[in-house]
């Protein structure tokens, strides 16, 4: 009886561990790679931008990237994060900032110099990532909660999430008002910083 | 360097509080010598270690002890009417450079949840008959972490550099007998010290903040600070009176736990302080493990709460010293019909918040999770640019902001 349980048990942990095997192993990008999200105090840095626009047009704003890495860090693809129960923009530009100037908020694009991120090679100890979400329907407002960047360094691939919270509310003209904007950006602004866990 | 470590175990306070040290101590004087903290522990997985220096020790060896602050009783505007300040770690040293492991401990962790998992410590040192103590804020959960770059140095490191410490004082003769026997018997952990009111509370506008909005039409900025705020703020400490002669004894971190919001939305052109009403109370103690020996009382003054109700400050603070954030090459662009708000990033240390009984108080806001700078511009506004300091520092990650067309 005690044996039979024990077989049961051992069994047990013998899937649970490959799970974690496969979990951990069958994936390209482990989490724990030299690039990071910005941070202060152990705890992500954290922006929200909201920024009218009309449809079609790119909201813009930046998201912060540091590196520990001595080597060079190769981008290979980029997704936007969708905020959960918020209609995601479509991510329509990422580029990597390439004057030192930077983007708090902006519309269309280019709002300042940068480089493509996709294939970017990445040395130093911190990047700005500018990029733009956009949505097709006036009266709708969409938000993304930041950047999913997937990269290579040394050999092995990794992805990190770079948080930038970027709110579009798309009105039919600039001119127009948009009175749900602000309390949209609010909330996704709760959501956003529960997810980057501050 | 040589040390001693405390052994905080029960078994050994047993032992030797039958020593003859003690005994001939506590013969000599009328104060209960021990009452360790129920919840020490031994320091074989510290959570944090103090380092520092204790100066040219007076008697060629001292005694270290650290406390951790507990308020007790506080009262409808949360200020406590009592705190205890418990020994959780006692170490003798015989040079100057000290290093003290702090293990985990009940005290410990009543002491991280009443601050949000910042715990304040005292660190006394004893020396012959003289004596120095400051106050030491430490968080100990990557959440209480406020932005501050002795922080983020803590929160890495779990190695807190204590600052130099005031000058020693002289006590009393018979005090002297008490630490005598503290310095000769380290493994004795002395009895907490307990401060009690003195006088009332008060209420001082202190700086928390400032606003820099762009002299453009429809350009705001909102400066919200949100319940559970931290703040930075130095604390007095006066062996003689308590109506003044405080003197600077490091500082404490204040962790707001009132469930009250304040913000305030300035309008274009603004360059502003901003403040916040905080309550302060002086207190006195005398015992063992106080800063002026158990003869004769100590006092100290200290922030206690906030009513987190942001207002514009009194002064104005320096300019802008880009002249126009365009000058800055790491400016952020700031579009008309926006908005961005920065809410966790790092603190400005403001050498003059608040003065009350003589004291000038030294502060620094948490600026973390729950302070937020939310620029906002209309349909009408040009586009404005912020910036920070002339540190290198974009905007995101300065401590600063300025904001100009």
């Amino acid at each position: 009886m005690n044996r039979h349980r024990s077989s049961r048990i051992i069994g047990a942990l013998a899937v649970a561990l490959a799970a974690i095997w496969v979990t951990a192993c069958g994936s390209a990008q482990p989490s724990a790679g030299p690039l990071q999200a910005l941070s202060a105090g152990g705890q992500p840095i954290l922006a929200i931008a909201s920024v009218v626009v009309v449809p079609r047009q790119a909201a813009d704003t930046e998201a912060y990237v540091s590196s520990s890495a001595r080597d060079l860090v190769r981008v290979t693809g980029v997704s936007a994060v969708a905020v959960p129960g918020v209609p995601a923009g479509r991510l329509v530009r990422a580029g990597v900032q390439s004057s030192g100037a930077s983007v708090a908020t902006a519309r269309g694009w280019p709002a300042v110099p940068t480089r493509p991120l996709i294939g970017a090679e990445l040395r130093g100890s911190q990047f700005g990532i500018v990029f733009g979400i956009s949505g097709p329907r006036a009266g709708r407002d969409y938000a993304v909660a930041g950047l999913r960047i997937r990269y290579v360094y040394q050999g092995q691939s990794y992805s990190m999430v770079a948080w930038g919270a970027l709110v579009g509310c798309v009105t039919a003209t600039l001119r127009s008002d948009s009175p749900s904007c602000r309390p949209f950006a609010s909330k996704v602004n709760g959501v956003v910083e529960k997810m980057a866990g501050i | 360097m040589e040390t001693k470590t405390a052994a905080l175990t029960g078994k050994n306070r047993g032992k030797l509080l039958g020593a003859a040290v003690a005994a001939a101590a506590l013969a000599a004087g009328a104060l209960p010598l021990l009452a360790g903290p129920a919840g020490a522990a031994t320091a074989a997985s510290p959570v944090l270690t103090f380092t520092g220096s204790a100066g040219a020790l007076p008697a060629g060896s001292a005694t270290v002890v650290v406390e951790a602050e507990l308020a007790r009783d506080a009262n409808a505007k949360g200020v406590p009417q009592s705190l205890q300040d418990i020994p959780v770690a006692v170490r003798t040293i015989s040079a100057a450079g000290f290093s003290v492991p702090v293990g985990r401990s009940a005290v410990l962790q009543q002491a991280e949840q009443q601050g949000h998992g910042n715990v304040n410590f005292a660190i006394l040192i004893v020396s012959g008959t003289r004596v120095t103590a400051q106050y030491v804020p430490a968080p100990l959960t990557r959440a209480a972490a406020p932005g501050n770059t002795a922080a983020l140095a803590i929160e890495a490191t779990r190695v807190i550099r204590v600052p130099a410490f005031p000058a020693y004082r002289a006590v009393g003769a018979a005090a002297g007998q008490w630490l005598a026997a503290l310095g000769a018997t380290p493994q004795i952990v002395p009895p907490p010290c307990q401060w009690t009111t003195y006088g009332s509370q008060y209420q001082d506008r202190t700086r928390i903040g400032e606003v820099h909005v762009a002299n453009a039409t429809g350009v705001t900025d909102t400066f919200e600070y949100r319940n559970s705020n931290d703040l930075t703020i130095s604390v007095g400490i006066s062996a003689t009176s308590p109506d003044g002669d405080f003197g600077s004894a490091g500082t404490i971190t204040l962790t707001n736990s009132l469930s009250a919001d304040g913000g305030e939305t300035f309008g274009p052109g603004t360059v502003d302080y901003v403040n916040d009403t905080v309550n302060y109370q002086r207190y006195e103690a005398e015992g063992i493990s106080c800063p002026n020996g158990p003869e004769k009382y100590a006092y100290k003054i200290q922030a206690v709460s906030t009513d987190s109700d942001v207002y514009p400050g009194l002064n104005t603070p320096p300019v802008n010293p880009w002249g126009g954030c365009r000058n800055d090459p790491l400016h952020a662009t700031l579009a008309s019909h926006a908005s961005w708000a920065l809410d966790n990033s790092r603190a400005e240390f403001y050498s003059t918040v608040a003065n009350l009984f003589g004291f000038t108080f030294g502060g620094s806001d948490g600026f973390t999770t729950n302070v937020e700078h939310d620029y906002n511009s209309t349909s009408s506004s040009p586009t404005t640019y912020i910036c920070g300091p002339k540190n290198g520092l974009p905007p995101i990650d300065a401590p600063v902001l300025y904001n100009t067309p």
